[in-house]
């Protein structure tokens, strides 16, 4: 189990020992930029304004692991970089040129919204044709959950599809915040799980370092080939 | 690389921000990268403290070590030499092919630069100490051939090909010469918007069952129909080709003015119905109207060579909804004129069914449309941004397919330089262009327009199949840039709409002129007493540019003589819409009775070194609609109003005019289709 924190420090501060990048997709409206805001300001505006092509955002943290590596008790400070990607089609040439530079992904739809729900799928694929890698970590998040009244999506259906693809899901608001923060830490726990597995593997057998498995208890456990296709 | 081209200049100028802020960030990651690589000694420990996994990985894949930062501002980049506003200057003579995306075809030197800064900025860092360092001990293959796309991929590959199909529609030759290339060739469906008047022509011949001389010269085919009474056979043949482009228009009609034509009109009387070969479809449906009427339309003329028809046409005197609209909107003038019985007073009809005809090609129109429409008021740009087509009917059912391509129009303006094209998609019911299409354009002006976007098919041989259209009145557009779906509409005869009538036929200017006609004292009663006609061309008024500004000058022909030496023509006045000239024409050499079968013709251009765009236009005559014993088309263009002022004896009629035209905004002479309309016009009383 990992613990994250937030880092305390601004970002001229010193130095950082990691730098992750994450990039956040989904239809336009989800609430892409509005989840990115609350999660490295932890406010919101419900004013809707269309992200032009990209952005991103910035935000330190410690991630202390006890992983195999040895840096186990040692918060590392972390600055993850957040890329915001606009959700409109006319822009998608743009923003699929961002997906190859980043490690993890946070693919959010609108649980008020079926369509954009129904294009995760679509997502999905523009995430494995273009990513840095086949299989690259991917937290699903049904967005706008404070609007239960409106709610079009059912969280068993997210979680049904979350688990084919075999990553974890969260019911999140931008609004008032709820899971922001985890969904993120989870797809951080997951990038650095992965870099561990990516880095030892010249020297641990296959197989073993899934065990250390991931954390948080929305998390669907990745399917086990997701390992072999790991490309490093 | 990829195409940025739909950006627009603010949205770039954002996205270049965002990128800035990320190369401050890389660079703050480079030098921890280089700290950490001399403390550093743990191997393993490194690799994951400088995302070097990371990168190890993504090179797996992405053969490139390029951030996608780097590729969009390189593609940003190259974009840089042409400034949209540079762009917008070359618009008008490139028209829509010059669309930013065909200038992948070079390579702006900056791009090269950049392109070695980002692999090295980037990435060498790493690699320099990284692939040398660990790979050599470590087991990954060595992915040596990590091609950068911006050297290995030839450039341009995709967007010729795309340009290409483009091309073979709006392609331009320059002619060797005028008179030898014997048709303006249109792009198909261009030609059909303006073949109302060949199919007139047509209709003529085959109602008249004789040879004729009917003349449509119209702006576009002006160096064209002329050509080919000359040489009639390479007509069909090049006319499949490309269009024909003037390097001087007014160069052309001079020479074209000098041409006796009349003979070689009656030794082919083919050359109208070669033109409309393509129109078949078109014509046939116009023939069905009643063949009287038919006869009547006469053909509008920018290009102003005398048109003479063998007597039967009478110049048609139609007053229909539109007129009487316009009259109410001039109705002083009107009355006026009406009661002067000197001048004719015409109309143009509101006969647009050039633009507003019948489907051309028989193509089925279904599918969607889906669109973008926003003002950029930076840059005074009017953006149709076209995002795709859904489910378009099949053009060609032998070949089941269909390679459409998008259009633009601010109607009313029609003209080729109002003009805008997507590239051609080939073999696809679904097309997806993502293309930005511009307009320079006053935001105030734009609203006065109806935007038309059009799918059509590109077919090689030239036959562009309508494959539907939407139409957007844009005083109703609330700026909004949001997405638009659409279903694609047939083309719906609309032409006497009052809506569209009063779009297409706006005023677009005030001309104040004088004549008067000057016997001369003659010494000798044999001799034949002449006189001269003055044309006093005092000033336009209220002009409507669309593409501003505007370098007006009026020019100035007796009719029928159009030779060349009987142009006159005013000084430019430059930038204006009000431009005051005080220029008197003087005419010699004509006899009273002349007078009745004379036609004075005043045309106000917009100079351009290139090619002089048409601005208006009127024709004055007495009204008999005679000329020389034979009929002569002396409807006066688009002229809607005459006041005459003054009538003095026999001898010397002075007339002042205030002409106001009709307005289809700025029009180049070659791509009129307006003009082309069959026109009809009242004759004065």
């Amino acid at each position: 189990m990992s613990e994250i924190q937030q880092a305390a420090l601004t970002m001229s501060d010193g130095d950082y020992d990691y730098l992750i990048k994450f990039l956040a997709l989904g239809d336009s409206g989800v609430g892409k930029t509005s989840f990115l805001y609350q999660y490295t300001d932890g406010k919101f505006n419900s004013k809707f304004i269309t992200t032009v092509g990209i952005d991103f955002r910035e935000k330190r943290v410690v991630y202390k692991s006890n992983g195999p590596d040895g840096a186990a008790g040692r918060g590392q400070r972390i600055h993850i970089q957040l890329w915001d990607t606009a959700g409109q089609e006319r822009f998608r040439s743009l923003t699929t040129a961002f997906f190859r530079d980043a490690m993890g992904f946070l693919l959010l739809f609108d649980l008020t919204n079926e369509q954009s729900f129904l294009n995760v799928r679509n997502w999905m694929s523009q995430l494995q044709m273009h990513a840095y890698c086949e299989n690259p970590d991917i937290v699903l998040c049904g967005n706008k959950c404070d609007l239960e009244d409106q709610r079009f999506v059912k969280e068993e259906e997210a979680r049904e599809l979350a688990s084919k693809y075999g990553i974890p899901y969260f019911e999140t608001s931008a609004a008032n915040g709820d899971n922001v923060s985890q969904a993120v830490e989870v797809l951080l726990d997951l990038i650095m799980k992965r870099m561990e597995r990516c880095v030892d593997r010249s020297w641990i057998p296959d197989g073993t370092m899934r065990s250390n498995g991931h954390s948080g208890s929305e998390m669907v456990e990745p399917p086990m080939q997701e390992k072999s296709k790991c490309a490093c | 690389m990829i195409d940025l081209s739909y950006l627009t200049e603010e949205e770039q100028e954002m996205i270049l921000s965002v990128l800035k802020r990320d190369a401050e960030l890389k660079h703050k990651e480079e030098q921890r990268v280089k700290n950490l690589q001399k403390t550093e000694r743990d191997k393993q420990k490194l690799k994951y403290l400088t995302g070097e996994w990371f990168y190890e990985t993504k090179s797996n894949r992405h053969r490139d070590k390029i951030h996608g930062s780097d590729i969009v501002r390189a593609s940003m980049s190259r974009r840089k030499p042409v400034t949209i506003m540079e762009l917008t200057q070359i618009w008008p003579r490139k028209s829509s092919y010059l669309k930013s995306e065909s200038k992948d075809i070079y390579i702006p030197p900056e791009l090269s630069g950049l392109i070695g800064e980002s692999s090295s900025s980037a990435h060498d860092n790493r690699d320099d100490h990284y692939q040398v360092a660990e790979y050599k001990s470590s087991a990954h293959p060595q992915t040596k051939p990590r091609q950068n796309p911006f050297n290995s991929r030839p450039f341009g590959l995709q967007s010729p090909v795309k340009t290409e199909g483009h091309l073979q529609t709006g392609v331009q030759q320059i002619p060797e010469n005028l008179h030898q290339v014997p048709a303006d060739q249109q792009p198909a469906e261009e030609s059909k918007l303006n073949c109302a008047p060949k199919i007139l022509v047509e209709d003529h011949n085959k109602d008249l069952a004789e040879p004729r001389s009917s003349q449509v010269s119209e702006p576009s085919d002006s160096l064209v129909q002329q050509g080919g009474s000359e040489a009639p056979g390479p007509i069909s043949t090049a006319q499949k080709q490309a269009s024909v482009r003037p390097l001087s228009i007014s160069k052309s009609l001079e020479d074209l003015a000098t041409l006796p034509s009349n003979e070689r009109w009656k030794n082919d009387p083919r050359s109208g119905i070669i033109q409309t070969v393509e129109e078949a479809p078109h014509s046939l449906s116009i023939a069905v109207l009643d063949p009287e009427q038919m006869k009547r339309l006469s053909v509008s003329v920018p290009a102003f060579i005398h048109e003479q028809d063998n007597g039967r046409e009478s110049d048609c005197l139609s007053v229909n909804s539109f007129y009487s609209e316009r009259q109410r909107k001039s109705s002083t003038n009107t009355n006026a004129s009406a009661s002067s019985g000197l001048a004719s007073m015409s109309s143009v009809s509101g006969s647009v069914t050039n633009i507003y005809g019948t489907d051309f090609g028989n193509v089925e129109v279904k599918g969607t449309i889906q669109f973008a429409i926003d003002y950029v008021n930076k840059l005074g740009e009017f953006h149709i941004f076209i995002v795709q087509c859904r489910d378009l009917a099949v053009a060609e059912p032998k070949r089941n397919r269909s390679d459409p391509y998008v259009k633009c129009y601010l109607l009313p303006d029609k003209a080729k330089l109002g003009k805008r094209k997507t590239s051609v998609k080939k073999k696809t019911l679904n097309p997806t262009y993502n293309e930005i299409l511009r307009y320079k354009i006053p935001l105030e002006s734009l609203k006065v327009h109806t935007l038309n976007i059009s799918v059509w098919h590109n077919d090689i041989f030239g036959r562009n199949s309508f494959l539907g259209e939407v139409n957007m009145d844009l005083s109703e557009w609330d700026n909004n840039s949001h997405m638009i779906d659409r279903i694609l509409k047939g083309r719906t005869v609309t032409p006497y709409s009052p809506k569209h009538a009063s779009l297409n036929m706006d005023m677009c200017g005030d001309m104040r002129i004088s004549l008067r006609f000057l016997l001369q004292t003659s010494q000798s009663n044999k001799t034949p007493q002449t006189g001269e006609i003055q044309v006093w061309v005092k000033e336009c008024t209220n002009l409507i540019s669309i593409r501003r500004p505007i370098d007006p000058f009026v020019k100035c022909s007796i009719l029928p003589d159009s030779h060349q030496k009987k142009r006159q023509k005013t000084r430019v006045v430059k930038r204006t819409t009000n431009p005051v000239f005080n220029h008197t024409m003087v005419y010699e050499g004509l006899r009273p009775e002349d007078l009745r079968d004379t036609c004075v013709e005043l045309t106000v251009w917009s100079h351009d070194r290139l090619s002089n765009h048409f601005l208006g236009g009127t024709r004055l005559n007495l009204g008999t609609g005679k000329s020389h014993g034979t009929e002569v088309r002396a409807h006066t263009l688009r002229c809607c109003s005459v006041v005459v002022v003054e009538r003095r004896h026999v001898d010397v009629f002075v007339i002042s005019f205030v002409i106001s035209f009709a307005n289809g905004a700025v029009r180049i002479p070659f791509f009129i289709p307006r003009f082309k309309d069959a026109v009809k016009y009242r004759r004065g009383k």
